[in-house]
């Protein structure tokens, strides 16, 4: 069974040595706190540690427990369910593992992402066997699309369907099949390359833009930092072991916290009319700005969401979500 | 490096466990489209429902909730990506193997008879499969005839379609199949979105407990429901209602009789649901604008279709009304000006929007937001308002668009209001010849093979991959060794067939796929003379209609005053192109080649992306170029033209840059330059149509475009007649060649 993301034979830079980014670091974080904020999109130009960052950020993920060590990752609910559907054998064991970032190719075929027959079991077997794909491994993970905006249309079409779905169902070349596929979308993009279709922009709970530092105190820190990790990996990545430990306790500790953060009415009321206000679709940013702001309390410590909290997930929940005047200026 | 504590299990677990359905009467402002699938569900003859709705409008939630909750077979998905075998039926694979004998296996509308089959986006599902389903929702069977097979099975099922208007609108033929339907819109009012995040909130934290507390109201929902059922068939409809029906109908001009009958097993539902014998007018009206919304065709004086609505007029030759993408358009523009009011309505000083004005970078732009939702969400915006000045140069980042909203920005001088837009009219269609490229799009522009699995099969082939085998040709190529192969003793005894690599075929498959078309319009103040503008828009308006129907994906680009700017990236989305060009002003010079160099800047980027398109770039203009891109020629602002000519990250080896001014050239001559230029660019076509009136077309500006371009000329005229045809193949051929 593939397990992308922790099975990385080359060394990793440590997601605490990043320098700066600030705004894209917690995002992350939040992504893997509220899996309910169901991701985030990272735009920025190329070289701007986008990719560095979620990567790193698989060190960082806390356990879960999934049933057995299947392509499926479920749950003891999903096992009970699915389980015999999905040919498993009875009588897994729940285990504790690592959360996964899981890889999307741009270049993905289809049946690589939802799954297919699997072919060669048909004909050498005579045996008509399910192989699963990404959405499988993506589930109850964090699922990476680099490029995002490169994505072709049709891959676009099941990723919106898996996502709006919380399920992935194959129904091709005799197959019939249906398995849990929940996960965070991570995808990066520049903008330069071409926009993304509004329908999959509004599926990332969040949005941030990323820059170059333009403190060239800050640039050199990059360089130094990034030159004492070429130059010897194991060294650096020690080095930093110790600031990477702390973050990761501080996750599990955040995610513990997180449904005991109160939230008041009049909270809800604020993100209601804040979002009326910017003129967003639908009622997503609303859900999305609640969880940002919950998240960003129990990451903070906050007992309750408090106003802080707010305008962070406003920034964080809203711009990719304003819907774009038609009266657009010409110039 | 992880921690050691223990993650409790309810954190780490999903949010929302296996069976979980967000309870129906935990829906809040959705009692529309709960009541019009309770309708379906004591009279599942109505056929269907289509929901339509933005984005995150809980569409699909609740369709799959209430579908549970009131229907007793489980609800089946159908993905865009199934293929044509599967919802029909075809070979049995693990029982033809084993027997070598084909069996046929039900396809998944048959399984699904009884029940209901949901499609989510079903506007953007394959033609193929659009075509199956309807010819099986209409006869209630489905017939296979494939691949050995020849079979007939029920399938009597509800479909249920819902789709976002901003994604593409539905196929007449396929909207009128439907029903019923139902349009949901975001709620509001303030109450009501904290009692949906309230609601959602306990669903993340602890969901059986919301199943717990609703509980009771579903279940009475559902007796509801079942009481309906054995009473419909008793419930009588007397006669002054019938007329009162048949009125309905006609007020509202449908085709047809299809919605008098919808109408009338909708209002018997509508009275057994509510537990009566009789239905009454008022059971009429209750479901009539689920009936008729889709329907209903506006004749106004001329008798002619709405005059705002253009998507129907294209697409109406079936006699059925685009009413959905009508009203999806007024409702995005209602929204826009609601949103708009709202700002002046609460006296801010400063535009409520400006605060997204002018800048379009997203950096900055998120710094406005965040300041925007500090607590008093009525303040006025204290961020920066950063207008540029107006007629500041070209973007420098060409094919770059604002995603934010920008504001309106105050109609300043030489600006005229934008004309509205003219009546549509029928083009014949510009069509590309088929080629031998392997594509991946969807779209009905042009035939060509496709390397994905949707489509229809064309003919099979031998394959070295084992993916996407054709099985029955396969196994037809597998015939004529077995003898040999058992005789030699290769393959398994206990099957019935021995597969080897060699026999491997994959089926080649043929669709239509779509294809790009760029609008390049001059919106020049010069445009605004004698109607040139409104009829240029009521030409771009035809081409879009036309696009519309082939699923050409559509980009607008406009020309004016100093430069040129993307109003819309390429997007299957025509309404929005629609609604850009409603709204675009005229006035200022005719920058006509900074037009140029962004169209070539955007297909250029467009074809990064996908390199088999084939775009098409539809230049309208009147061709009298009167300024350059704003520095041409100035040795202090060679910057910003070099910028424009050779941008920034864009080499690509198959374009010559366009050369230096030459000192004293002509504005005229400058732009023919720029123009055979551009129209160097490999595989993309132009046209050029001509706003200008001149008693010599041959001489005139636009031809001259055109023959810079490379491209096809056509005046207003000769769009419109069908000797476009005749023009555009041999044009096309002649590119494609």
């Amino acid at each position: 069974m593939p397990k992308k993301g922790q099975a990385m034979s080359t060394p990793m830079y440590p997601f605490s040595a990043i320098v700066g980014q600030e705004e894209m670091k917690l995002g992350l974080i939040l992504s893997v706190l509220s899996p309910q904020l169901s991701g985030i999109l990272i735009r920025g130009e190329k070289g701007t540690a986008k990719s560095t960052a979620v990567r790193a950020l698989a060190a960082l993920m806390p356990h879960q427990i999934e049933m057995g060590n299947t392509p499926f990752h479920l749950t003891q609910a999903e096992y009970a369910t699915y389980g015999q559907d999905l040919g498993l054998e009875a009588g897994l064991t729940p285990q504790r593992v690592p959360c996964r970032v899981v890889d999307l190719p741009v270049g993905s075929t289809e049946d690589r992402v939802c799954g297919t027959i699997d072919v060669q079991a048909a004909i050498g077997e005579g045996k008509k066997q399910f192989e699963p794909g990404i959405l499988a491994s993506a589930h109850r993970a964090l699922l990476y699309v680099d490029e995002v905006n490169l994505l072709d249309d049709h891959l676009v079409d099941v990723l919106l369907d898996a996502a709006a779905m919380g399920m992935n169902t194959v129904e091709r070349e005799g197959i019939s099949i249906t398995h849990p596929a929940r996960f965070s979308l991570i995808g990066t993009m520049n903008p330069e390359e071409g926009e993304l279709r509004p329908q999959l922009l509004d599926r990332f709970g969040m949005c941030v833009t990323v820059t170059g530092e333009q403190d060239p105190n800050m640039r050199v820190e990059v360089i130094q930092r990034r030159m004492a990790f070429e130059d010897n990996p194991e060294r650096f990545i020690a080095q930093w072991e110790e600031a990477d430990d702390a973050l990761s306790e501080q996750i599990a500790d955040a995610k513990a916290r997180i449904s005991e953060v109160v939230v008041e009415r009049s909270t809800l009321e604020t993100i209601a009319k804040t979002c009326l206000d910017a003129n967003v679709d639908g009622h997503r940013a609303d859900l999305m700005m609640m969880r940002a702001a919950i998240a960003i309390a129990a990451w903070l410590g906050h007992n309750k969401v408090e106003e802080t909290d707010l305008h962070q997930a406003a920034r964080l929940v809203l711009p990719h979500r304003m819907r774009r005047n038609p009266l657009s200026q010409i110039h | 490096m992880t921690s050691q504590t223990p993650i409790p299990l309810r954190v780490a677990d999903s949010p929302e466990p296996e069976g979980f359905r967000f309870p129906v009467s935990a829906m809040v402002a959705q009692e529309s489209l709960c009541l019009a699938i309770q309708l379906l569900a004591v009279e599942p003859r109505i056929g269907g429902l289509l929901v339509q709705g933005e984005k995150g409008t809980g569409k699909s939630t609740l369709i799959r909730s209430a579908t549970a909750l009131f229907f007793d077979k489980p609800l089946r998905t159908l993905p865009l990506n199934a293929t044509e075998d599967r919802l029909v039926g075809g070979v049995d694979l693990g029982a033809t193997l084993e027997t070598g004998v084909i069996h046929a296996a039900p396809g998944l509308m048959a399984e699904a008879n009884g029940g209901v089959i949901y499609v989510d986006e079903i506007n953007l599902l394959g033609d193929h499969l659009v075509d199956v389903l309807l010819d099986a929702s209409q006869s209630q069977m489905v017939r296979v005839h494939r691949d050995g097979i020849d079979r007939v099975d029920q399938a009597r099922f509800v479909l249920v379609g819902s789709m976002n208007p901003e994604e593409g609108a539905l196929r007449p033929q396929l909207l009128d199949r439907f029903g019923l339907s139902v349009s949901l819109t975001q709620v509001e009012d303030v109450a009501q979105r904290v009692a949906i995040m309230e609601t959602q909130l306990g669903v993340d934290r602890d969901p059986h407990a919301v199943l717990a507390q609703f509980w009771a109201k579903d279940q009475a929902l559902r007796a509801r429901v079942d009481r309906a059922r054995r009473l419909v068939d008793q419930v009588r409809v007397p006669l002054p209602v019938l007329r009162f029906i048949a009125d309905l109908c006609l007020n509202a001009h449908v085709a047809g009789h299809r919605a008098d009958v919808i109408l009338t097993m909708a209002a018997k539902a509508h009275c057994a649901l509510d537990g009566r014998w009789k239905v009454t007018e008022d059971d009429c009206i209750s479901v009539a604008e689920f009936v008729l919304a889709h329907r209903r065709r506006h004749i106004g004086a001329k008798g002619e279709s709405h005059p705002n609505s253009p998507l129907e007029e294209g697409t109406s030759g079936q006699g059925t009304d685009d009413e959905t993408a009508n009203g999806s358009g007024d409702d995005g523009h209602d929204g826009d000006e609601g949103g708009s009011s709202q700002g002046q309505g609460e006296g801010s000083s400063a535009q409520d929007d400006s605060g997204m004005t002018g800048d379009t970078s997203s950096a900055d732009a998120q710094g406005g937001t965040g300041e925007r939702d500090t607590g008093d969400a009525a303040s006025a915006p204290s961020a920066p308002v950063r207008r540029d000045d107006q007629g500041d140069a070209v973007r420098e980042e060409a094919g770059q668009t604002s995603f934010l909203p920008q504001s309106n920005p105050p109609a300043s001088d030489g600006d005229q209001p934008p004309e509205p837009l003219g009546d549509p009219y029928r083009v014949t269609p510009i069509q590309l010849r088929r080629d031998r490229i392997t594509r991946n799009q969807a779209g009905r522009r042009f035939h060509s093979r496709t390397m994905g699995r949707q489509g229809r099969k064309m003919r099979a082939e031998p394959t070295s991959s084992a993916l996407d085998l054709s099985l029955i040709d396969t196994i037809r190529a597998a015939a004529m060794h077995q003898q040999a192969r058992r005789m030699h003793g290769i393959g398994r005894p206990d099957l019935a067939i021995t597969i080897q690599p060699e026999d491997w075929r994959k089926a080649l498959r043929v669709r239509k796929v779509g294809s790009c078309v760029l609008f390049v319009v001059d919106a020049s103040g010069s445009m605004g003379a004698k109607g040139r503008m409104l009829a240029s828009k009521g030409a771009v308006l035809s081409l879009l209609l036309d696009a519309y129907v082939r699923r050409d994906q559509v980009g607008l680009i406009a020309f004016r005053r100093e430069g040129a700017e993307v109003l819309l990236p390429f997007t299957h989305a025509i309404e929005r192109a629609t609604r850009e060009l409603a709204t675009l002003p005229t006035g200022g010079r005719t920058p006509l080649a900074a037009g140029l160099i962004m169209a070539q800047e955007h297909v250029q980027g467009a074809m990064r992306k996908d390199p088999t398109l084939r775009p098409l770039v539809v230049v309208v203009t009147d061709g009298r170029a009167n300024t350059l891109p704003r520095g041409w020629g100035d040795p202090n602002r060679q910057g910003a033209v070099t910028n424009l000519l050779h941008p920034p990250n864009r080499s690509d080896p198959t374009i010559t840059p366009v050369q230096e001014p030459i000192e004293g050239a002509s504005v005229r001559q400058v732009t023919l330059a720029v123009a055979r230029q551009v129209g160097q660019l490999p595989h993309v076509t132009w046209v050029v149509v001509d706003a200008g009136e001149h008693s010599n077309v041959q001489s005139g500006r636009g031809a001259e475009l055109a023959q810079a371009l490379g491209g096809a000329y056509y005046s207003f005229t000769s769009l419109k007649r069908d000797d476009l045809v005749a023009v555009t193949h041999s044009q096309l051929a002649a590119c494609n060649a």
